[in-house]
């Protein structure tokens, strides 16, 4: 037998640009998310940072069925890297491909860089 | 079904955000909407009343143009909530108090505000989510809003009925 995994992906806007190149931004996401979820919701949803579209919007994967958790602990967010934010789930899909096609369709000249309101 | 929020933030500073997140249109405390403390007159747009005075509350809660009354600390009596029900109007429940508050007061929030929605289920009073938020920040898409009112006890069909009904009344 082959045990597929299977995500969902979340598009997630921040209210201000997050730097994910570096780790910082990455493990400040992560060890907030696991102080909201919990050791055991969190080994179970396996949240994790995917792609980086433009200046703050990424997408997030978890394991299907804990996207809800996800998008929950994604509301009490308010501090990454020591920095006030806001995290706005926008939309899931089971795909990367249609999250990045809606983003290039609605967040027009965000894939320039240019960056939104 | 088309959701809305109130907030508290300038207008100037949301742009294009609120159709990001989901929202047909986000109305704006001050100018669409105001918070009315005491009796008055109306003076601009709707209001929605929060006090924690019984007869205050009900004299404004017979005005046509007040949709609404907000918790007062948190909590609303059982008197007011009969009020609110024989008038045919709503609660408003501000989710970004909740969401954004100190880790210490947060747990005291989600405490007061399940019980708040137990008591508007138990006694079938009407009510609508909003964020009320004060800064870019604090702000919730409509997903959000439904996600954080299964948290406080609301089941999905109820939340999503309950973003979508600020836009009648207003």
């Amino acid at each position: 037998m082959i045990f597929k995994k299977k995500l969902r992906y979340i598009l997630v806007e921040s209210s201000g640009a997050l730097n994910f190149s570096g780790l910082e931004a990455a493990e400040s996401l992560r060890k907030a998310m696991l102080g909201f979820m919990g050791q055991l919701h969190y080994f179970r949803a396996n949240p994790k940072v995917v792609s980086h579209l433009g200046g703050s919007a990424f997408i997030l994967s978890t394991n299907r069925g804990y996207e809800k958790s996800a998008i929950l602990a994604l509301s009490f967010i308010r501090n990454i890297g020591g920095e006030k934010v806001g995290l706005y789930t926008i939309r899931t899909s089971g795909t990367v491909r249609s999250l990045k096609s809606y983003f290039l369709e609605n967040y027009a000249g965000w894939a320039t860089g240019k960056g939104g309101s | 079904m088309h959701a809305f929020d109130l907030v508290g933030v300038k207008r100037n500073d949301l742009g294009e955000l609120p159709g990001r997140l989901g929202y047909k249109k986000i109305f704006y405390l001050g100018r669409d909407c105001e918070i009315v403390e005491g009796i008055r007159e109306q003076v601009g747009g709707k209001g929605v009343i929060r006090s924690g005075n019984h007869e205050v509350v009900a004299k404004m809660l017979r005005q046509t143009w007040v949709i609404g009354m907000l918790p007062n600390n948190d909590s609303i009596s059982k008197l007011d909530l009969q009020a609110v029900k024989d008038n045919e109007k709503s609660v408003l429940l501000p989710l970004a108090d909740v969401v954004c508050a100190d880790e210490s007061a947060r747990q005291q929030k989600l405490g007061r505000m399940r019980t708040l929605v137990r008591n508007l289920l138990r006694f079938k009073v009407p009510f609508l989510l909003v964020s009320l938020a004060e800064d870019r920040e604090s702000l919730l898409s409509s997903a959000q809003m439904v996600e954080v009112a299964g948290f406080i006890g609301i089941d999905e069909m109820r939340a999503r009925q309950a973003v979508c009904r600020l836009g009648e009344l207003i």
